[in-house]
């Protein structure tokens, strides 16, 4: 390995950006596996290595790919290409900086490889939550402060982060310097739900556990599919609103974004489905007001439990109709103390139980037995 | 005389652009609503329209009224800070207040929420964010009322209050290093400033907390006219300097505080309409500038406001942009019409 | 010469300044002064000696260290300050440049200790104003901004300013700091004018020691170690007015009533002439450092003729011989050139 962390530092010095798409070259046979969902990765399979691709993992990047040739123990490395990391699989040793890739882990069964963490108050997996008090995982601090002198005592074969902009890209590079490998497994950009599971596919490729992940994710797309058609039936759709307002300004998903596919899914009716962004649109609060004025169900407000939480913030919702006579659910049903919110570690995972959730809000009468798990019904 | 007459079109002029102003900026939102509609409804008639008076009432009566009283504040602040201090580049924050508000709201915002159990805080409403902001500000001026009893020259006081100033930010930094990002920006947004966030039931706290300023600042306009031949000749005719120190201290306290704890910390304003209204009205006397400032400030915010809702149909610029680059213009074209701008007046 | 003839009474004070927080840097101690009412009275000394110490003392801007200071006999800290502001006024030589205000608002800032909570100005108020620019001679400039003034124009309406608030006493820190010969002059005679017609004590600091020899009624001496006071005349016939330069090369002449440098006087030369052209060409060969012996021709002499058209020349004879100048200064550079 020491050959070729040489190799990366002179590679870094001579390019101060992450590999640019370049026109394959190799000429040696692959196969690739179908991947319906998911737009950020690809795995092609060659001889004596698979290579993983991840393509604009953070909003806003165009044409950046990076690429991980993974090696496996037994085999020998081959001509893999010049700008492909190499990584060891299956990996020992982990550090995870957000909580949804501790939920795929978990899935695929290998938690015990996972030594840190970024965040650990935040952490709801119960084993993992025995091994921190333990002290047997560490807690590596956050994003622009890593404490690298942690990560660098656990010595990992992998840091595997995220990040929301191009930011993300400066502490990877900090780790690489520090001769860690780093990998950004962008998820949560994906606007599928089925497609932010299927990554599942790809963080299995790290441990050898193909079998595993494709077993769960097909049992997993089978319900989820289930529940969209069980949906679709339906005539009436609720409509739908999220979020809650900063001061005047009110940030609502875009009609692409994830949360807009997962409203249609469960049979609803997204109230800004029109517009074509995959992120969030940042509106006038009184345009919302009017706008939003006829929503049956409101969601995802916060860190709100209770409906006179919802005044704290701003006291003229007290006029707002979906606060009077609409129904308010807030996905922080499953939370630890220190309110990290399981929604966005084992929710990333269980996508059918969430649209299980929302069909419930939004059709009761289709699910009658479901009670709900990662949202919470918002009273007085 | 010539001057008493100009004086008097002068004052009709402005209290027109003032109403005018207002209701543009009540007829100003992102959602269109005829003007024909907007004064039927301001007017107390009835319209078809339900929503229509909801938003008014509920959105864009409260901003204005904002816009209204926020200006009128800063800029009476920014003009006694001005006098006091002898200097033309002192305004409302000039005693730290601003900074010591952001140190209130940082450490709800960032600090608390790191290190506490934020489920037993419940939601950050908009009241805790204020009185973070205000108790914040309070701080910074008990100390600056403190020192002041004690030191003599009003220059040391000046330099304390933009050292306390500087240190808030110096903490304010270390809260930002260690915090994420969702509450980075929700910080960050704070700072840019915000007139519509602002409801109808706090404006019954923030609009007696600005007339109760005002008052003091109108009962100190003989000391304030006796500042400006400085503190030492004014006490040789009478003044009485630490008290007096204290009354303006505590007005510019009450008015820049309650705007800066409602609205966030909104700039330029305090600084660039004393020297408009000292232009306009060629006096030094406060009895005039006083109430000029008061009026050109509500005039500038106000319009300010109109221009911050023009780009986008559905949202608004941060207010404290829109008053940087209008105030800027006007400050340089007063400098370079008016050389003598470094002799308060 | 009764206490309530006094106005203002100086016992034991001590003046100086706080140097830190326990210790006290005093300039001088045991002050015993005192001051009528219509008197104009001059602090003279060196400088640094603490002239404006005790002014500033007196207008009840700095705390006596030790002592007390009677106006009208009361303690001046027993006054609240709007009554002592009616009775005490004072002026500095702090320059006051404020934009966009007027003489008139200026001038009228001085009756702050007369009006009501807003500063209205009364009809009283206006005419106190006004006359107390017409006083100092400022009329024309009614409506000028001040900093469009020059300085002594400036100083001018400062004093008018204490004039508009009419007070028994005015102290007054080198005004004439700023004004050029003729406006001294006035100042102090405006002062002096002041003092008599109006009563008001008046207290400045000064320089110019020949206008206040010849103004004031009465002089504070501020010595190396103690305050002398008198009548300017008193302290030149008692000797004591020298003492101030006691250790400087300067020395008062009694008769003349002026200041001169000492000069050691080296050569002699005699000097026949009279009257104004004599006296003046006196006066320049002592500045070469001659003793002057009048009428004596045995030595190098010089000799003053009126020609017929008024104009002068001066003949210098020496063993030499003779040379005819029609000017001092060239007489001057001949004579420089003679002792190389």
């Amino acid at each position: 390995m020491k050959r070729y962390n040489i190799f990366f530092l002179v590679f870094l010095l001579f390019s101060c950006h992450p590999a640019q798409k370049k026109d394959s070259d190799e000429k040696l046979p692959f196969r690739t596996i179908e991947i319906e969902y998911a737009q950020g990765f690809s795995i092609e399979y060659y001889d004596n290595y698979t290579m993983l691709t991840i393509s604009n993992p953070w909003q806003g990047a165009k044409e950046i790919q990076y690429r991980y040739a993974l090696v496996n123990n037994e085999q020998v490395p081959a001509a893999i290409p010049n700008d492909a990391k190499i990584i060891q699989t299956p990996l020992r040793k982990v550090i995870c900086l957000s909580t949804s890739h501790i939920a795929f882990i978990d899935v695929l069964g290998e938690t015990q490889s996972i030594k840190g963490v970024s965040g650990t108050k935040f952490v709801n997996n119960k084993e993992l939550l025995i091994k921190i008090k333990q002290n047997k995982i560490k807690d590596v601090g956050y994003e622009n402060h890593l404490n690298y002198e942690i990560i660098t005592s656990i010595n990992p074969d992998l840091v595997i982060t995220y990040g929301v902009g191009s930011e993300v890209a400066s502490y990877n590079h900090k780790l690489n310097d520090l001769g860690i490998e780093t990998m950004i497994i962008p998820e949560y950009l994906e606007t599928h739900p089925l497609g932010k599971l299927e990554w599942i596919k790809f963080i299995a490729e790290l441990y050898d556990k193909k079998e595993k992940a494709d077993e769960y994710f097909q049992e997993v797309e089978k319900e989820y599919l289930r529940l969209v058609e069980m949906a679709s039936s339906v005539d009436n759709q609720p409509k739908v609103l999220f979020g809650l307002p900063w001061k005047e300004t009110w940030y609502v998903p875009g009609g692409n974004s994830f949360l807009a596919k997962m409203v249609s899914d469960a049979g609803g009716n997204y109230i800004w489905n029109e517009s074509s962004s995959r992120e969030s649109i940042p509106l006038d609060l009184e345009y919302v007001f009017v706008k939003a004025n006829d929503a049956d169900i409101w969601l995802n407000t916060g860190t709100v439990k209770h409906k006179d939480e919802v005044l704290k913030i701003d006291s003229r919702f007290k006029d707002f109709t979906p606060f009077n006579k609409g129904v308010i659910y807030n996905n922080n049903m499953r939370e630890n103390r220190w309110n990290g919110n399981d929604y966005w570690e084992t929710g990333t995972v269980e996508p059918h139980i969430i649209l299980k959730d929302l069909i419930k809000i939004f059709h009761p009468e289709l699910l009658p037995k479901h009670t709900l798990v990662y949202y919470r019904y918002i009273d007085e | 005389m010539i001057l008493k007459n100009r004086n008097i079109i002068l004052w009709i002029v402005l209290s027109l652009l003032l109403i005018l102003l207002f209701i543009v900026d009540i007829f100003t939102g992102s959602v269109k609503i005829p003007l024909d509609e907007v004064l039927r409804i301001i007017t107390g008639q009835t319209t078809d329209h339900p929503e229509y008076t909801a938003i008014i009432y509920r959105f864009r009566f409260p901003k204005a009224l904002t816009a209204l009283f926020a200006g009128i504040a800063l800029s009476v602040s920014g003009l006694q800070m001005q006098t006091v201090f002898k200097n033309p580049l002192a305004g409302p924050y000039v005693l730290g207040i601003s900074a010591g508000a952001s140190l209130g709201v940082a450490v709800v915002i960032m600090g608390i929420s790191s290190f506490a159990a934020v489920s037993q805080l419940g939601v950050i409403g908009n009241w805790v964010i204020v009185s973070a902001a205000w108790i914040g500000s309070g701080i910074i001026l008990f100390l600056i009322l403190m020192v002041s009893v004690r030191v003599k020259d009003i220059m040391t006081i000046l330099i304390l209050g933009i050292m306390f100033g500087s240190a808030t930010s110096a903490i304010v930094n270390i809260l930002q290093y260690f915090s994420n990002e969702s509450m980075l920006k929700a910080f960050v947004v704070w700072t840019m400033g915000s007139l519509g966030g602002v409801s109808l039931s706090q404006l019954k706290v923030l609009i007696p907390g600005i007339i109760l300023g005002l008052t003091i600042s109108f009962f100190s306009i003989k000391i304030l006219n006796a500042m400006l031949v400085g503190e030492n000749y004014a006490k040789s005719m009478g003044l009485n300097v630490g008290l007096s120190r204290f009354l303006i201290f505590f007005s510019t306290s009450l008015l820049a505080g309650s705007v800066t704890a409602f609205c966030g910390p909104i700039g330029f304003v305090g600084i660039a309409i004393p020297h408009i209204a000292r232009m306009v009205f060629k006096t030094a006397n406060h009895q005039v500038l006083l109430p000029g400032t008061l009026i050109l400030g509500g005039i500038i915010l106000l319009f300010s406001d109109i221009v911050s809702q023009i780009p986008g149909q559905d949202s608004t610029l941060p207010i404290n942009s829109i008053t940087a680059l209008i105030g800027i213009p006007i400050v340089i074209w007063i400098i370079v019409r008016n050389k003598k701008l470094s002799n308060l007046g | 010469m009764g206490n309530d003839e006094n106005i203002l009474a100086l016992r034991n004070v001590a003046i100086g300044y706080p140097t830190t927080k326990r210790e006290n840097n005093v300039l001088f101690n045991n002050i015993n002064l005192s001051a009528r009412k219509g008197e104009l009275i001059a602090l003279i000394g060196k400088n640094g000696i603490g002239k404006s110490t005790l002014l500033r003392n007196i207008a009840g801007l700095q705390n006596i260290l030790d002592g007390e200071v009677l106006l009208l006999d009361k303690k001046i800290q027993s006054f609240r300050r709007k009554e002592f502001a009616r009775l005490v006024s004072f002026v500095s030589t702090e320059i006051v440049n404020v934009s966009n205000l007027k003489v008139f608002d200026l001038v009228a800032l001085g009756r702050f200790p007369h009006t009501n909570w807003l500063g209205k100005l009364q009809t009283k108020d206006i005419q106190q104003s006004l006359s107390a620019i017409e006083m100092v001679g400022m009329k024309p400039f009614v409506n000028k901004n001040v900093n469009e003034i020059s300085d002594g124009e400036r100083q001018r309406v400062m004093i008018a300013r204490t004039l508009a608030q009419d007070t028994q006493i005015i102290v007054l820190d080198e005004p004439t700091a700023f004004l050029d010969l003729p406006n001294k002059y006035e100042l102090i005679h405006l002062l002096n004018q002041l003092s008599k017609k109006e009563n008001k004590t008046v207290f400045f600091s000064t320089h110019d020691l020949n206008i206040a020899i010849q103004e004031a009624d009465k002089i504070w001496l501020m010595l190396d170690d103690e305050i002398v006071e008198g009548a300017p005349e008193d302290l030149i016939l008692n000797n004591i007015l020298n003492r101030i330069f006691k250790k400087s090369n300067l020395s008062f002449d009694r008769v003349k009533g002026d200041f001169s440098i000492n000069r050691s006087h080296a050569k002699k030369i005699g000097v026949v002439g009279s009257g104004l052209s004599y006296n003046w060409t006196k006066k320049a060969l002592e500045r070469l450092n001659y003793t002057i012996d009048k009428g004596n021709t045995s030595i190098n002499h010089i000799e003053i003729n009126h020609q017929n058209n008024n104009n002068l020349n001066w003949k210098f004879k020496s063993e030499n011989g003779t040379f005819v100048f029609e000017s001092i200064y060239e007489l001057s550079l001949f004579l420089k050139l003679q002792t190389k």
